[in-house]
């Protein structure tokens, strides 16, 4: 009998049971006999949230044409069905199979944000595995982990065996391999990890010894048995030959976003500053118009589904977009699927597009100015002209939209108060705009105005700034508050989870012992409000005699080791360095497509070759 | 144009059965658009697939007699409608048979209900809780809760031992009201054993003369 089948009679007694069944259309089952691996992909969140994810259906794919590697899903349930899982003493086990996830060779997780990490160790301990890598032994599964968080990995170094940088299509292929081959071989533990180090992209965490200076910052990271000194990130070069899910997994209950997802381009050419996940995709990579096209259609065939979502960072940057939805129109229409195409920069909207994408509810548009001023979006390297957003919200009043979102962040580096009054007066400016647009009042207007907390994040030319705290980021809420008419609804997010967010991106080694700590003290899905608790985490840190101010609102010398100086997303230190002083000087960089900064994040140490940027090489960089 | 109804018969057994009743039409929905057919929409804004299913199913509940009725608009051949979408169905639903039109829905009187049970108690005292009188929480048209005796609309029941289990088998109004059989476990909760442990399955939809819904369709 296997785990899921002794929790089945119970499943009605929890919330959504359907999130722990399995049995989706286009789910993969194979004969374990038949198979030499079985990795178990592993998301610390809820079904609803893993399952919107498109980096799942990829590396689902990506392990499972190989007949060799069967891989299965497991997802963190919620607390009634952890509850249950603990009061029956049953693992957590993987959604095909119901096996255990002890069981596998290899449990594979991805890491999307901090707030996960005590889902991760609460999945381990459900699974009934030791936390620590050091403490799990040959009959183990390997625990290895990927996502933008192995980009800072350190918080979880002592409970991953080995972290996967940068993109996984290629990567995960080459891990599984060399897993097969290790088994066959019949390597121990250790002498795997030693050969997987010697792939590029993979950081084994116990191959590296972590000195500290007296003041708790670090002194070094020293590579043992061979390991690299710098493990550079995996980038996939042509996206038109890479493997897509062309028959996406189809669950049956209700997830977060119920769509077929396709990717246009990933990186992006715009280089915030504050943007992690701009610095850590480098370069722009597009797809072809025609791949999409062919990729479109057969995932929507085999998913049924009736929307399609054009995903990246920014996604009217695509250089193809215009062609892409000429050709996705028509095939999309009669058969009733509509185009949804977030990511949109106000300064590339086009309200034709829109409504050639078939987009026909026009409850409200979404656009991110992120700051008020125009200095401070000359800080951030924003590049959005007030002009812009103004034609681009009037072209949508015009198109027939009743709503606009704006999207600002709070507590930006140099940010003042009369930074802060401006995102009023620019929400103001907006609401006048509408006055003068649109004839027929009557038809009302919802515009609102929403604020997150800036959190200063590895890699970018920010990461050595201090967050700014979280009782002054709630009065420079007020401060918006105030000045806002009331016209505009304004929101604003809670800082506490945004302050541990920072404190965990930023953590060294040691606030490991800081995340089990607060996983044995009951924090689990802390990315959830009612769940999150600051308090706990407080005591974590103070238990385990360490400050999250240290990590979260510590200003850093540019010369000092970070905790991720040996991970290297290409972009090197002194383009940061350089991107930090223009943001001080409130000096705009070029985009990608104009010119050329030098980021070196196209710099890919693979093959001996260097710069494949496609961009660069317009520019003869 | 035409405009022809569509009546499936499906069985909904394993791991299905803990979808909803919304789960169920979206997966019917995509099954159908996977298939290829001629469907017809709902008007506006927001065009959907016209889509039914008769006497919503509870969570965890299995059935052999689902019924789902949907438009298409041009006619398709029955015959080998049920082998081509339980090529595209998830796990877990199996349709039976496939025809133009059917018997009104409103004519579904009764439901024939298996509920198993594993429970330490006589089957005597079984049929005697539910022949005599059994007062539970039950919601009513407003959905408020309001204490009932539910025996009026237990058409008949049987209960026997089934290895350490307990399985009976009743005849539940399926209109005017709807005897959801969760209200029965509830009752055996309350009057018989608080530990019991039930499953359920849908065994037959009748007619109000008892006759079975399935071959008339």
């Amino acid at each position: 009998m296997t785990p899921y089948q002794r929790i089945e009679p119970y499943l009605t007694a929890v919330k959504k049971p359907a999130r722990y069944t399995g049995g989706e259309f286009n789910s993969v089952i194979k004969d374990p006999r038949s198979v030499k691996l079985r990795v178990a992909f592993c998301f610390p969140d809820t079904y609803e949230i893993g399952m919107s994810h498109l980096g799942l259906q990829i590396l689902y794919n990506v392990m499972n044409r190989m007949p060799d590697v069967w891989c299965e899903r497991a997802f963190a349930p919620w607390e009634d069905m952890r509850a249950l899982l603990l009061r029956k003493k049953t693992p957590l086990y993987a959604l095909e199979s119901g096996d255990g996830l002890a069981d596998f060779d290899v449990l594979a997780f991805t890491l999307q944000y901090e707030l996960c990490y005590t889902n991760v160790l609460s999945m381990l301990d459900l699974a009934g595995l030791p936390l620590r890598s050091a403490e799990r032994g040959e009959t183990h599964p390997l625990v290895i982990a990927g996502g933008p968080c192995a980009f800072h990995p350190e918080p979880l170094a002592d409970f991953i065996d080995l972290f996967a940088v940068g993109e996984g299509e290629e990567l995960t292929a080459e891990l599984t391999e060399l897993f097969i081959q290790a088994k066959k071989d019949g390597l121990s533990r250790k002498e795997t990890l030693v050969q997987a180090s010697r792939l590029p992209g993979v950081y084994v965490p116990s191959l590296y010894q972590v000195a500290l200076n007296p003041d708790g910052t670090l002194a070094s990271v020293e590579p043992s048995d061979g390991a690299p000194a710098v493990i550079t990130k995996r980038i996939v070069r042509d996206l038109d030959t890479a493997p897509y899910p062309e028959h996406p997994l189809s669950p049956g209950t209700e997830i977060v976003h119920d769509r077929v997802m396709l990717e246009l381009f990933r990186g992006c050419a715009r280089g915030c500053r504050f943007c992690q996940a701009g610095h850590i995709a480098r370069p722009v990579r597009e797809k072809g118009v025609q791949t999409l096209f062919r990729q479109a259609v057969s995932a929507i065939e085999a998913a049924g589904c009736g929307e399609i979502g054009l995903v990246s960072l920014s996604t009217s940057d695509y250089s193809g977009l215009e062609a892409l939805c000429d050709a996705l129109v028509p095939w999309c229409e009669p058969r009733r699927v509509s185009l949804s195409l977030p990511s949109l920069r106000a300064d590339s909207f086009s309200p034709q597009l829109l409504q050639k994408a078939g987009q026909v509810r026009k409850s409200g548009l979404t656009f991110a100015p992120e700051a008020g001023s125009a200095r401070l979006r000359d800080v951030i390297n924003k590049n959005l002209r007030e002009e812009d957003l103004m034609t681009a919200c009037a072209a949508a009043f015009n198109g027939g939209w009743n709503g606009v979102k704006l999207y600002f962040m709070l507590g930006l580096p140099t940010e003042t108060d009369d930074d802060l009054r401006e995102i009023a007066e620019l929400c103001g400016r907006v609401y006048q705009l509408w006055r003068q647009v649109v004839p027929d009042r009557g038809r009302g207007v919802r515009l609102t105005a929403s604020a997150s907390c800036f959190v200063p994040k590895p890699h970018t030319p920010f990461q050595w700034e201090p967050m700014t705290p979280p009782d002054e980021l709630l009065r420079r809420a007020g401060v918006v508050r105030d000045a806002m008419r009331k016209q505009v609804t304004f929101h604003w997010h809670e800082p506490d989870a945004s302050y541990l967010e920072c404190a965990l991106s930023r953590g060294d080694r040691r606030v490991g012992a800081v995340v089990e700590r607060a996983y044995r003290l009951g924090c689990r899905m802390d990315g959830w409000s009612e769940c999150f608790s600051l308090e706990k985490w407080r005591e974590a840190f103070a238990l385990e005699g360490l400050d999250p101010d240290f990590y979260a609102l510590r200003r850093r010398d540019t010369d000092e080791v970070l905790p991720w100086s040996h991970i290297s997303a290409g972009v090197s230190r002194e383009h940061l360095k350089r991107e930090r002083e223009k943001a001080y000087r409130a000096e705009p960089s070029v985009d990608c497509r104009n010119g050329c900064e030098g980021c070196g994040g196209a710099a890919q140490r693979m093959s001996g070759e260097q710069g494949h940027c496609p961009l660069s090489r317009s520019f003869g960089v | 144009m035409m405009n022809l109804n569509i009546r499936l018969a499906y069985r909904k057994t394993g791991r299905a059965r803990f979808l909803s009743h919304l789960d169920t039409m979206r997966v019917f929905a995509r099954a159908l658009t996977r298939a290829g057919l001629p469907l017809r929409y709902t008007e506006g804004f927001n065009p959907h697939i016209v889509l039914s299913i008769a006497l919503p199913l509870g969570v965890g509940m299995e059935s052999a007699a689902e019924r789902l009725d949907f438009g298409v608009m041009q006619n398709i051949g029955m015959g080998t409608l049920p082998s081509k979408l339980n090529a595209v169905l998830p796990e877990g639903f199996f349709v039976t048979q496939a025809v133009i039109g059917g018997r009104p829905i409103s004519q579904i009187a009764f439901a024939r209900v298996e509920i198993t049970a594993d429970s330490p108690v006589s089957t005597e005292r079984v049929t005697g809780l539910f022949t005599s009188s059994a007062v539970v929480e039950k919601r009513n048209k407003k959905k408020e809760l309001v204490p009932t005796d539910i025996v009026p609309f237990i058409k008949d029941i049987a209960c026997e031992a089934h290895g350490d289990k307990l399985r009976v088998t009743a005849t539940l109004t399926a209109r005017d009201p709807v005897l959801n059989p969760e209200y029965l476990a509830e009752a055996w909760r309350t009057y018989l054993d608080p530990e019991a442990a039930f499953s359920f399955k849908r065994l037959a939809l009748l007619d109000e003369d008892g006759k079975s819904f399935d071959t008339l369709m």
